[in-house]
Parts: C-alpha cells; sequence; structure tokens
C-alpha cells in the first residue's frame, strides 16, 4: 500500500513538470503576462527564462522508516545530517535538475534483540551512516507578488547506502547495505541578500528491502532504508 | 558387569602394588616441578593429618598443614565405598529432609519417630534449611524418605543421592613430564589484561585449543579481553589446590597403613592471586586448605579462566576472572586416606567417590552467598532432587547465573540428567550439551528437552589421529607419578601440572560459564536471566532447525554476544 502511494506520488510529481510546461508553452510565464505588470524588479521579456544554476548547502533531520530499528541502535529514528545539492535551473521553463548528496549519521551501541523485544546493549560502539545520492527533476513557482520568493517540488530517484562502524570488526561486520527508489521532495527558498538564498525543503524517499536480512532490522521486522527528510538550506542562486 | 568388575579389581590389584613400590624406602630421585628431590621413608605411625615440614622431602615454601579431614568422616567414606560397590544413587542410609515451616522440636521428633530406629532430633545435620539425617540401621534411603515423606511435619524428604564424575571423561595416559612456566613468562603469575590481536601467545593454543576456534574466541576476546578482575566464577567440583604444601595422611599401603607424604601444589598456569573464598564441603575442613586430588575440578576450572597469553601451556575463555573453589566430590584417595585414618586396610574401587547432593547444594548456596556471579557445576547424575532444584533457585534469585553439565549418558540409556533437568525451570539455568570437533553430538552427550545450549566438549571418537585428539586440553594436576626405568610407581602426589586432555558435558558446561562471565563483565548487574537470553539468542542453530533435543538452541557464539548485532549483521 505504502509503495503504490509513494509511487502514485512520484508519478504525480513527475507530471506536474510536464503540465507546467505544456502551460507555459500556451501561456506566458510569470511577469510575462500582457494583462499584469511586470515586477518592477522583473528584467525585460526574453520570452524564456535563462539557465540558472542553485548551490545549496544542506543540514537534515531524517525520520528513518525502520523506526525501530535505529531506535533500538542508536536510541532516535531521526538522524541528523547533512549534504549538498546543485539545482540546474530552467533547463525547460521552470523545470529544473537536481544533483545532491548527503550523509545522515548517529552514534550508538550495538545490541541484542531477545526473543521477547527486549533489548541488551553490548556497549560496543556503533555509528550508522546513512548516505544518499540523489538525481531528479522538478519545477519551480515563482509567485508574482514575492519575487524573491520560489517554491518548488520534484521527483526522482535516491540510491541510498548504509554504513556500520564498530571497533574490531571481523570481516564483514562493517560492510555496507544499500538500495534504491524513488524519492519526491517539495520546498521553498528566498533570497536573502544578493545571490544568497535561505530555503527549507521536505522529502521522501522510498527505499526498500535494502535491509531486514540479519541484525536488528530482522528481528523488527523492518527492510526500508528510506524516510522522510526536513532541510534546511542555504546556498546561492545565479539568475533565478 | 563381571568385565567391569574385573577391571577394577586389576586396577584395584595394580595399584596395590604400585602403592607399595611408592610407599618403600627408596632412593628414587622424582621431578617436583623441575625439582629433583629424594624419597625419604615414611614413619610406620597412623597419626592422621600430621605436620609435614619436619619430613617435607620438597625444598621451597611448603606450608605445613594441621588436622586431617573432617568433612569426610569414616561412616561416609565407607557410604561412598559401599554405593559404588553397590551401584546406588545414593549414600546408603542418608537422608535429606526439610520440615515444613513452622515445626518445632517436638513436631520433627513426631516425625523422625515414624522411622523404625526412631532417631533423635537432635542429632541431625542442619544444612541450612535442610537436615541431613543418618540411619545406618536402614541403609536402603528410598525407605527411609518414603517413611519420612508420609510425615505431615515433612516437606520433603529424598535419599542423598550421589553424582560421579564419569570415567569416560578422561582419556589421558598417565605419566609424563610437568610442564614448567617459561623461565621469562610473558605476564606468568600476574593478572594481566590484552586485547589480542588474534591468536593468544599460549604455546600450545593453536594446536591443541580447536575448541576455542571452534567459537572464534580470539574474536571475543577482541571484545571482552578476558573478563572483569572483580567478577567470581564458582567451580563447585573436587576442588582446586590454593596453596603449595606438603600434607602427611595415613594410607593403605598394601601391606600395612602408613603416613605417606603427600605434596600439592598450586596449578601455574591458575596463578592462587585468582583463587578466592574457597571453601571444602567434601574432604578436610570448611575453613581448610582445598585441595584437588582428582584433576576434574582444575581443569573445568581452567576452560573458564586458565592464564592466557603468557607464552604458557593453553588458554582459557574469562582469563581474568577470579575463581571460587568449592569442593564438593571426592575421589579415590580422599576415600582411601579416611578408610586408613579409620583403620581400615585394603583397596577400594578406583571409581568409588563421588559428590554427595547435599554437599552440592551446600557449595551452590555458599558460592551464592559469598560473591560469585557465575556458577558451574559439571557434576549430575539421573536423579531427581528437591534440595538441589531448591538450591538453584536461590542462586539465581541471588543474581547468579548457574551453567550444569547435561550428562555423559546419551549411550547408557539416555536418562533424564538432574540438575540439568532444573535447568528449563529457571531463567538463567542452562544445561550445556557437548559438541565434538566437527560441530557434531558428541557420543556420550545425553538428550532431552532439558538440553538448552551446546558447546565444544570434545569426542574421542571423532579426533582419531590428531594431535588434539578431538578433547578438550585445559592445564590440570597430573594424579599419578611414573619413574622411567621402572615398572612404575604410581604415588600420591598433586604437585605437578600439564595440559589434559578430558571429554564430556564437564567439559562443554565451563565453555558456558566462561562466556557467561565475560557477559557480565560486560554489563555488570544484568541478570541471570538475560545472560541465559543473550546465549540463547546468540547461538547458531545446529542440528534440526530451531530448538532441539540434541544441541539446544545451538552452539554458544561468544563473538556475537558480546558484539551484538547492528542494523543487517
Amino acid at each position: 500500500m505504502r509503495r503504490w502511494i509513494v509511487c502514485s506520488w512520484c508519478a504525480i510529481a513527475l507530471a506536474l513538470p510536464a503540465s507546467a510546461l505544456a502551460q507555459d508553452t500556451g501561456q506566458s510565464a510569470p511577469g510575462q503576462s500582457s494583462s499584469q505588470k511586470p515586477p518592477q524588479t522583473a528584467k525585460p521579456k526574453t520570452g524564456k527564462l535563462p539557465i540558472g544554476l542553485r548551490a545549496m548547502g544542506v543540514v537534515q533531520l531524517t525520520a528513518m522508516d525502520s523506526s525501530a530499528t535505529f531506535k533500538t541502535l542508536v536510541g532516535t529514528s531521526n538522524l541528523p545530517g547533512f549534504g549538498g545539492a546543485v539545482d540546474i535551473l530552467n533547463l525547460v521553463s521552470k523545470v529544473f535538475v537536481r544533483f545532491g548528496v548527503s550523509q545522515d549519521a548517529k552514534d550508538g551501541s550495538r545490541v541484542i534483540v531477545m526473543e521477547d523485544g527486549t533489548v541488551h546493549s553490548t556497549g560496543v560502539p556503533l555509528t550508522l551512516s546513512v548516505r544518499t545520492v540523489e538525481l531528479a527533476a522538478g519545477w519551480r513557482k515563482y509567485p508574482k507578488k514575492h519575487p524573491k520568493f520560489a517554491w518548488y517540488l520534484g521527483a526522482g530517484i535516491a540510491f541510498t547506502e548504509l554504513t556500520s562502524e564498530s571497533p574490531f570488526p571481523q570481516p564483514g561486520d562493517n560492510d555496507s547495505d544499500s538500495g534504491s527508489g524513488a524519492l519526491v521532495f517539495a520546498g521553498f527558498d528566498r533570497t536573502i541578500w544578493k545571490s544568497i538564498i535561505g530555503g527549507l525543503e521536505v522529502q521522501y524517499r522510498s527505499i526498500q528491502d535494502a535491509i531486514g536480512s540479519g541484525g536488528v532490522s530482522e528481528a523488527k521486522g523492518e527492510n526500508s532504508l528510506g524516510g522522510a527528510t526536513i532541510r534546511g538550506m542555504i546556498g546561492i542562486r545565479l539568475r533565478r | 558387569m563381571v568385565v567391569v568388575r574385573f577391571l577394577c579389581c586389576s586396577i584395584a590389584s595394580a595399584v596395590a602394588v604400585l602403592i607399595v613400590a611408592a610407599a618403600s624406602p627408596s632412593a628414587d630421585q622424582n621431578p617436583v616441578q623441575g625439582v629433583r628431590v629424594p624419597t625419604v621413608s615414611v614413619p610406620r605411625v597412623p597419626t592422621p593429618g600430621t605436620p609435614g615440614s619436619n619430613i617435607d622431602p620438597v625444598a621451597g615454601p611448603r606450608a605445613a598443614v594441621q588436622g586431617g579431614p573432617r568433612r569426610l568422616t569414616a561412616a561416609r567414606a565407607e557410604a561412598f565405598v559401599e554405593a559404588a560397590r553397590r551401584g546406588l544413587d545414593y549414600l546408603p542410609g542418608e537422608v535429606v529432609m526439610k520440615f515444613r515451616s513452622g515445626m518445632g522440636a517436638a513436631s520433627m521428633q513426631r516425625a523422625l519417630d515414624a522411622v523404625s530406629s526412631r532417631p533423635d532430633a537432635n542429632g541431625l545435620d542442619w544444612h541450612g534449611s535442610v537436615a541431613l539425617l543418618r540411619d545406618p540401621s536402614q541403609p536402603d534411603a528410598h525407605q527411609l524418605a518414603a517413611q519420612l515423606s508420609a510425615q505431615p511435619e515433612v516437606e520433603f524428604a529424598e535419599p542423598n543421592y550421589i553424582a560421579r564424575i564419569s570415567p569416560l571423561e578422561k582419556q589421558f595416559s598417565v605419566g609424563g613430564a610437568p610442564a614448567t612456566p617459561p623461565a621469562t613468562p610473558s605476564g606468568f603469575g600476574r593478572v594481566k589484561s590484552f586485547r589480542t590481536t588474534g591468536t593468544p601467545s599460549d604455546t600450545d593454543f593453536g594446536a591443541y585449543q580447536w575448541n576455542f576456534n571452534l567459537i572464534n574466541m580470539p574474536a571475543a576476546w577482541d571484545v571482552v579481553p578476558g573478563g572483569s578482575a572483580d567478577l567470581i566464577v564458582a567451580v563447585v567440583d573436587t576442588g582446586i589446590t590454593l596453596a603449595a604444601q606438603t600434607m602427611t595422611f595415613p594410607l593403605w599401603t598394601g601391606s600395612a597403613i602408613q603416613n605417606v607424604q603427600m605434596a600439592f601444589a598450586v596449578n601455574p598456569d591458575l596463578p592462587a592471586g585468582r583463587l578466592v573464598s574457597p571453601r571444602d564441603y567434601a574432604f578436610l575442613d570448611p575453613q581448610g586448605p582445598v585441595v584437588d586430588m582428582e584433576g576434574h575440578g582444575t581443569h573445568v576450572s581452567g576452560t573458564i579462566g586458565q592464564a592466557t597469553n603468557n607464552s604458557f601451556l593453553v588458554a582459557g575463555m574469562a582469563y581474568n576472572v577470579k575463581i571460587m573453589p568449592v569442593k564438593v566430590c571426592n575421589g579415590y584417595w580422599e576415600l582411601m586416606i579416611v578408610r586408613a585414618q579409620n583403620g581400615q586396610t585394603g583397596f577400594i574401587s578406583s571409581d568409588s567417590g563421588g559428590c554427595s547432593f547435599v554437599d552440592m547444594s551446600d557449595g551452590i548456596r555458599y558460592a551464592a552467598d559469598n560473591g560469585a556471579k557465575v556458577i558451574n557445576l559439571s557434576i549430575g547424575g539421573p536423579s531427581q532432587s528437591t534440595l538441589l532444584r531448591d538450591a538453584l533457585a536461590y542462586a539465581v534469585s541471588r543474581g547468579v547465573f548457574v551453567a550444569i553439565s547435561a550428562g555423559n549418558d546419551f549411550e547408557d540409556g539416555n536418562p533424564t540428567m538432574y540438575p540439568a533437568r532444573y535447568a528449563i525451570d529457571f531463567e538463567g539455568v542452562m544445561s550445556v550439551a557437548s559438541l565434538a570437533k566437527n560441530s557434531a553430538k558428541a557420543f556420550y552427550s545425553s538428550t532431552g528437552s532439558w538440553v538448552e545450549i551446546a558447546a565444544p566438549g570434545g569426542d574421542s571418537r571423532q579426533g582419531t589421529g590428531t594431535t588434539d585428539r578431538g578433547m578438550i586440553w585445559q592445564s590440570t594436576v597430573l594424579t599419578a607419578d611414573s619413574v622411567a626405568g621402572s615398572l612404575g610407581v604410581i604415588r600420591p602426589r598433586f604437585d605437578r601440572y600439564d595440559k589434559q586432555n578430558y571429554q564430556g558435558t564437564s567439559m562443554a558446561s565451563p565453555h558456558v560459564a566462561g562466556l557467561a562471565a565475560l557477559i557480565m563483565s560486560q554489563a555488570p548487574g544484568i541478570s541471570p536471566a538475560a545472560v541465559e537470553r543473550i546465549i540463547r539468542n546468540t547461538a547458531k542453530d545446529i542440528g534440526d532447525p530451531g530448538r532441539d533435543t540434541h544441541f539446544g538452541s545451538g552452539l554458544i557464539q561468544p563473538r556475537t554476544a558480546l558484539y551484538g548485532y547492528s542494523v543487517n549483521r
């Protein structure tokens, strides 16, 4: 069911830019409508938005889908992280593409889950890191009344790798697990000063069957490396 | 049976001949821990337990011992001999009973009056809340117990059962030179914590201790190197010798009862500094020295905590923990001494002796009351015992984890073994089956629903031709001696040690006790129930899928139990 919802969401998200593109072919871009006054800050009409660039540093908090697994190991299912992304804007009208990387990490300790669900912590230090590479496309909207402001949404694919690191590893102990799946996101940004922008974004990644074959995830019956992320971003935007 | 009796008689005869040779005045020189000393003649005065310093032929600082056996009485010794002769699983004429709460002296006497000999309640031998009744007039302890159990004042009464150390456990040949520590040992004689980088430096680890490699102990030691020096593991067994000393005991030498000096020494691969709170419930005075004249207890303690990474002999699992020697078993020599002390001549069967359930119960309770966090019980028998069950419950209630050998009687009808059977009644008590080198069930390992876990215990039938013979090697006392160039002289001396190969669930159980000690070192305050769950949940399932009657939950995995799991492995 969840997978169906996610897929539907992705499809809708991917369709939106195309829809927007279609609308753009028949309509004016913001600020181009003859019935509207151009924004005072807008540049003269060119008929087409120039290709722009948005580069952002990201701090984020990810609520992992496999919440019981992560709570057991690191005490919480919300992993703090950081990353960066580059959006190439206005490739076709307001459509942009994104390449992004991020890493969420949290320290905890290795555990043993009993058959009755109780947990024994061995005290052996453990660092869990979830690294994600995003390839996505989206559509940006510039409200007419707030030219420094833009909101956007998009969808794409995510490649996620989980690594567990503990001291005294034996072969295989610190091996990583990885998976791929869909991601959708939405957010807004605002020009703070000249080309400096700040923004917020929410994202959901669906990475199924990446774990669950052993360890705590098997005991907890969880198999996802996906989750919902909220991001704070700051960066630069070259052109709109 | 005839063959067994013939063998026993043959062994007894051989022992007689050899002891005569040992006791006879000679100028032989014998190696004692590397020191060659003359054998001296011993006075023919049957004075038990006289100080040995005056005639001690052994150079070096040895303590003289005052007094003789007090715990093992002549009547008890004779009961052991009689039990062995008749094949009984109890001591004739001895019954353990517990009165219901609130019973006064009059009520107790009323219950005792049900017995034909009408024993005096004041003559009961109390062991905590239970009383031991000795009634020489009625050897059939089952009948005594039945009579007493029928009384409303009595909560339970049962024969004072005995457990015997299985003769199949020792497969080694007698004799051989003792091992001596290296001249400049690495950490020898000291408690030393280290972090392994693979195989420890113990000289015979690689060639002999397949058992530790089977359960990946080197990797487990990376996580918890040897356990905590504050943790105490009690070995309720034949004892462990705590001090180098020479004792003089009377002994039948084949022609007369003579005072014979017996030298004792501490296992050089288990330093005395790691032996704490000793107790002897079986042989000498409870407050006195503890000695191992059999080797079983020392071997078991070696698996649990033998000194490791000291470039000497072999390794132990929890090599930093303290060991509490609790002697509850007597062997051939103890019985021979007490019989001679009582003026009895002649030899007894070499398999005489054993461990009375009363002594085992006392030992378990003592360990639980004196700081032990883990108890190893590598003894058991086919007799149900409320006494032992209560003792186990008491130990667990005191936060003590107990490992019990599941039994070696698979080929002898595979009876239910006790107290191993009680393990499934308690979270915190585990019964341990034995595995061969190839992870198959050892041929002798008892099976049943009470088997909870498996560990290496050795199997001589599946190790033929290999250096390690497929058995478990630990340093223990060499209980016999031989002199090159002669026909062979067996001397009762207990001052030489070397690695010896044993097999049995007795050897498997201390692997679990050692693992429990490491877990408790890693997580101080953890409950015995949690320790059992950890061991069970991290075991490697072998045999039929899931828990089975051969291996329980499977082969222990110390590395996993101590390291734990991450997200996906």
